[in-house]
């Protein structure tokens, strides 16, 4: 007679386990959709910033047509990508590339790098960025938690039951995460203004999640971006009076 | 010979007792000339509340305190560093009730943010058990700092936000005496209690800690913050 309340017993217990597991591995879905929403609303934000800031730097730099346009065709592809987070992070990629590109082209322009408009929109991007690196992390420790769980024993027979499969990670390509966020460095005379931060040793830079981290402060330093000096004329033409500071 | 006897212990008690109030006193007049030096204020009792801050570690145990308080503007920061101490009580077979004090010495500073409740503290016995059977605390992506950390927050999107990269490289390079908090308006660095000469790293420590807030949780979870 015990035997059969023993075996009731385990069974109980296995269906209890059972439903437990379940509905945490639900549970753990709906988190990673959230939070996937999360970082589409910081890149939406981000790609709402564009277009004024576009604007304001061509005030100053009208000529640097290629630049506006690769920016504005990046963009609208980058917004246009709806799939999957690794396809996300491919239309991200050129995106990215051209706005380093765009504040590469900031470098020469001093006026524009003083301009309040500018410094403004400049630092709602780099705030975005923050938002958006925030939302990234999130996302990856809880796509990390999932995907422990769907490979775990005893977890991994629910996850194969039920047919719960591991998620894509968010993650960005090593070249543009170094660009990093625009900083602004007020040291100088002029404020002025550089995509990423070369002077930050590589341990202070947060490099986005699910990437190899250094196990110490000795790696490499960062590389520096391309100094576009060469390709653009030492003056910059007066800027016209409707993006005057 | 039992009068002896009684006597004796009557002494014991009493030199043990006056030697409890000496250590009290140094302690008291120790923390008092440290606070002098650092250009704080300081009172015995806890005229400022403390006890009624929101921290964790200032609500557990059967029953609790809070004494030596010092307050002011430390190297530009506004700070409190006070002796917190708590007891658990426990009650063995026979019936005989024991009280296992803990003591510590706590230094807390306010933030512009409103930090929802999050621990801080390295890992023990206890904890990596637990982890190794699946309980497991709040994770990052640097294993080096779960590895040494035991972080729990009931918000674990606060918690990213909160613990970026360069927090964690903080936390890894701290002394393994302090433990953290945040929560509400407030940050605590707490260490097993010190000496009143060893308080300064305690301050230390806050201060660098507060300094390593990301700049992510004002945007997120300051004062008027969209979220």
């Amino acid at each position: 007679m015990w035997v059969l309340w023993v075996v009731l017993g385990l069974v109980a217990l296995s269906v209890i386990f059972g439903i437990v597991g379940y509905n945490r591995f639900v549970a753990q879905r709906q988190l990673i959709k959230d939070s996937w929403a999360n970082i589409d609303t910081e890149l939406r934000r981000r790609y709402d910033l564009i277009p004024n800031l576009v604007e304001t730097v061509k005030g100053y730099a009208s000529h640097e047509r290629a630049v506006f346009e690769n920016v504005t065709r990046a963009r609208a592809a980058a917004a246009a990508a709806t799939g999957s987070p690794a396809e996300q992070a491919a239309a991200e990629g050129p995106f990215v590339a051209a706005l380093r590109q765009l504040f590469a082209v900031v470098e020469n322009y001093p006026d524009l790098k003083a301009n309040q408009n500018f410094l403004a929109l400049q630092g709602e991007l780099t705030n975005t960025e923050d938002r958006l690196q925030t939302a990234r992390r999130f996302y990856n420790a809880n796509v990390r938690d999932y995907n422990q769980r769907v490979q775990q024993f005893p977890s991994m027979f629910i996850a194969r039951m039920f047919g719960f499969k591991e998620e894509e990670f968010f993650e960005v390509e090593e070249a543009l995460r170094e660009a990093g966020a625009p900083q602004v460095n007020f040291t100088q005379p002029g404020p002025s203004v550089s995509f990423g931060d070369p002077g930050a040793a590589p341990s202070e830079r947060a490099p986005a999640p699910g990437a190899p981290v250094p196990s110490t402060a000795s790696a490499p330093a960062p590389e520096a971006p391309p100094a576009p000096a060469d390709e653009t004329p030492p003056m910059p033409p007066p800027p016209p009076d409707d993006a005057a500071p | 010979m039992e009068s002896v006897i009684f006597v004796s212990v009557g002494l014991a008690v009493a030199a043990v007792a006056t030697f409890s109030w000496y250590l009290k006193q140094k302690r008291r007049q120790g923390l008092a000339l440290m606070a002098r030096q650092l250009g704080l204020d300081f009172s015995t009792e806890d005229t400022l509340g403390c006890l009624g801050l929101p921290f964790a570690l200032l609500q557990r145990g059967d029953g609790r305190g809070t004494e030596n308080v010092m307050w002011g503007t430390w190297q530009g920061t506004t700070v409190r560093a006070f002796d917190h101490w708590y007891y658990d009580e426990s009650t063995d077979p026979k019936g005989h009730r024991t009280k296992t004090y803990h003591r510590f010495s706590c230094a807390v500073t306010e933030l512009d943010a409103g930090c929802s409740p999050i621990t801080i503290d390295r890992e023990n016995v206890f904890t990596r058990l637990a982890d190794a059977v699946g309980l497991q605390d709040i994770t990052f992506e640097l294993e080096e700092f779960n590895r040494a950390f035991n972080v729990k927050s009931k918000d674990r999107r606060f918690a990213t936000a909160f613990i970026d990269q360069r927090m964690m490289r903080f936390l890894l390079g701290a002394d393994r005496a302090f433990g953290f908090e945040a929560s509400g308006k407030w940050l605590l660095c707490v260490s097993a209690r010190r000496r009143p000469t060893e308080m300064i790293p305690v301050l230390g420590t806050l201060q660098r800690f507060r300094a390593h807030v990301p700049r992510v949780v004002f945007d997120l979870y300051g004062i008027g913050a969209s979220g």
